[in-house]
């Protein structure tokens, strides 16, 4: 996750920068409490320095710390002056290599001493008596240095502990604030699969509304298509009414006479009605996304086939069906029994006895219905498929069934195939969504 | 047979009856579902064709009323709505057949001949009873010596009637119930005429009396 990664980042970066600067502070410090040291011990040793009266340089060592006096103690002076140099006691026969400073001048370095002690070195230049002299003062670093690494050990480790701390409330704080997105995400899906209607409104503050927004939507979304479906029902119905009064008058005595008129007559009334109906099919299908009521196929398909037994009882067909994976259908109820029952109706048509409708319903749709019917040539099977599904692109009183299940696996963007069964002998449609 | 006819548009509803009196039918009408549940309830029809959108009660409740009741009359659905759900959900209401306007008359003539049939155990088709093939669309019968006799509108009415209910006594007054309709003239010395007219035509033996109970048609006994 970005967020994740960003306040990882940060946090690490805060915690490299006060980790840094609290060390070289510490460091600066200790350093600098040796330095102030330093300078004292440096004063102390130019009060000791004397002149005899030949100007030769004397140090009285009484004068001296004893610290200074006993060899490789860890604490030592050099003096220079011209190419004199007089060392402490402590530094027995070793030279610091020191360079002169000017009067009123200091200097700080880091030198290897004796034993290997690593050194820092303060260079003052003094003037006493007329003299100009450069006295060097020296400390070894090493219990600094110890004291120093001790430090950093478990400063380094508290910080580490802290960061590592931090890092896992920020993970777990992360992972409580998300999970309602999470939850509502899963919601999502179940609710395109069509277990759910309604996402759950027990959500923190934050996706409350969002929550709302999207129910309120759905809720919007079912009752304009409900809306249009009525209307169009409305619609289809008002038309039809008429329509079949026309009808029924062309079958008038009167009529019957100019059999001219009466079969024109006819004729626009078929046009009229075959347009109509599959117009307001095709309006009146939901399509993809929500719609009002899902499709369960283990309980609307056997009544469905009851309904096709019945109605083509003389026949005597049988129609065998077969289940696997859930039982409902993501897609809108009306949708898939107008599809299932163009199909069914179709093969029961043509078919002989035997029907096999197969549903598998897992990660998709995949539908199989075979007949044991005369069947379709290879080349007719493929100018039906290519026939376009605009009402002006059919030819009337012709396969409205074919067209109005082409029309909807084209909106919910599945696919169609035309096949000769190889069990049943006839036509196989095969449907995958 | 006698025929409920349940349709609210009334130019419709006219052309109907007309149509389905000429085939042979005697038609009572309603055009609200009030009336059509209360007609439905009279057991005196053979069948009854019902269109969904009624005034004041929805077909598919007139329906589902009629079989929550025990009602079992052949009920044939006509109406615009004709999505395959509305299909669905009108036989799980308990129609028995289902026919989309607009339709042929034809095609509704042979529905309801079929499920008539259906409903008393008769195959579809031509009425083949006892040697009698009765040609439903003609109106005339054929006896066993290929002999095809014209037969006059009552005379078809009752003759289907009978060979519907073969071996059964059926009284004067189930007859007259089941050939005319409510706003005929009924007067049931109007049946043994008739009857003694199929016997004319047909053999006397064919149709005997039960005195006090009825007639019961025999089919031709030699």
């Amino acid at each position: 996750m970005r967020l994740s990664l960003g306040l990882f980042v940060s946090l690490v970066l805060a915690f490299s920068y006060l980790w840094q600067t609290t060390r070289d502070s510490i460091q600066f410090l200790s350093e600098d409490y040796v330095v102030q040291h330093l300078k004292h011990d440096a004063e102390g040793v130019l009060n000791a320095i004397q002149f005899d009266s030949a100007n030769n340089i004397i140090v009285n060592t009484q004068q001296i710390e004893p610290v200074y006096l006993r060899p490789f103690s860890g604490q030592y002076y050099q003096i220079n002056m011209n190419d004199a140099v007089i060392r402490s006691r402590s530094l027995w026969d070793q030279d610091m290599l020191v360079p002169n400073v000017a009067m009123g001048e200091q200097q700080k370095l880091y030198l290897t001493g004796p034993k290997k002690q690593p050194l820092i070195v303060m260079i003052y230049g003094f003037n006493k008596q007329g003299h100009a002299l450069t006295v060097a003062v020296a400390e070894d670093l090493s219990p600094t240095i110890v004291n120093q690494h001790n430090f950093q050990y478990q400063y380094s480790r508290i910080v580490g502990m802290l960061l590592f701390l931090l890092l896992i409330c920020q993970i777990v704080i992360l992972r409580i604030s998300f999970k309602p997105f999470k939850n509502i995400r899963t919601q999502i899906k179940r609710l395109r699969q069509g277990d759910i209607e309604q996402l759950d409104t027990h959500v923190p503050e934050e996706a409350f509304d969002l929550v709302k927004e999207i129910n309120h939507l759905l809720i919007t979304l079912e009752s304009r298509l409900q809306r249009s479906r009525n209307a169009l029902g409305d619609l289809a119905h008002a038309l039809k009414m008429p329509l079949t009064v026309i009808q029924q008058l062309s079958y008038n005595q009167q009529i019957k006479e100019q059999p001219d008129i009466q079969q024109s007559l006819q004729k626009q009334i078929t046009a009229m009605q075959n347009i109509m109906g599959r117009v307001l099919k095709q309006a009146r299908l939901a399509g993809d996304g929500v719609g009002l009521l899902k499709f369960n196929a283990r309980e609307e398909v056997p009544e469905l086939i009851q309904l096709l037994e019945n109605m083509y009882k003389e026949k005597n067909i049988s129609i065998h069906y077969t289940l696997t994976g859930k039982d409902t259908i993501a897609i809108d109820r009306e949708d898939m029994l107008e599809l299932l029952g163009n199909l069914l109706d179709n093969a029961c048509k043509w078919a002989q006895s035997q029907i096999n409708i197969s549903i598998e319903n897992t990660l998709k749709l995949h539908i199989v219905i075979e007949d044991d019917g005369p069947g379709i040539s290879e080349n007719n099977r493929a100018n039906l498929l290519k026939r376009g599904t605009r009402v002006d692109e059919m030819k009337a009183g012709h396969g409205l069934g074919l067209a109005i299940v082409k029309y909807m696996i084209q909106q919910q963007g599945g696919e169609l195939k035309l096949n000769q069964s190889s069990q049943l002998g006839g036509l196989s449609v095969d449907i995958t969504l | 047979m006698r025929l409920l006819l349940v349709e609210d548009d009334l130019d419709l509803l006219q052309l109907l009856k007309k149509d389905l009196e000429h085939a042979g039918f005697a038609v009572d009408t309603a055009s609200d579902g009030l009336e059509a549940e209360y007609l439905g309830f009279e057991d005196i029809y053979d069948i009854a064709i019902l269109d969904l959108g009624l005034p004041q009660r929805n077909g598919l409740e007139v329906l589902k009323n009629w079989r929550g009741k025990g009602n079992s009359l052949p009920v044939l659905i006509l109406t615009a709505r004709d999505a395959w759900y509305e299909k669905v959900d009108g036989f799980k209401a308990g129609a028995d057949d289902y026919l989309a306007k607009p339709f042929h008359t034809e095609e509704l003539l042979m529905r309801i001949r079929a499920l008539i049939h259906r409903a008393n155990h008769h195959s579809a088709g031509l009425l083949q009873v006892a040697g009698f093939s009765l040609d439903e669309d003609k109106q005339t019968v054929t006896t066993k010596e290929n002999v095809t006799i014209e037969l006059t509108g009552i005379e078809f009415k009752l003759l289907r009637f009978f060979l519907i209910h073969p071996e059964k006594v059926l009284s004067k007054s189930t007859l007259t119930e089941h050939v005319y309709d409510t706003n005929s003239d009924k007067d049931s010395n109007v049946i043994e005429v008739y009857i003694r007219h199929l016997r004319r035509k047909l053999g006397s033996s064919i149709i005997e009396t039960r005195r006090g109970q009825g007639y019961i048609f025999k089919g031709k006994t030699e």
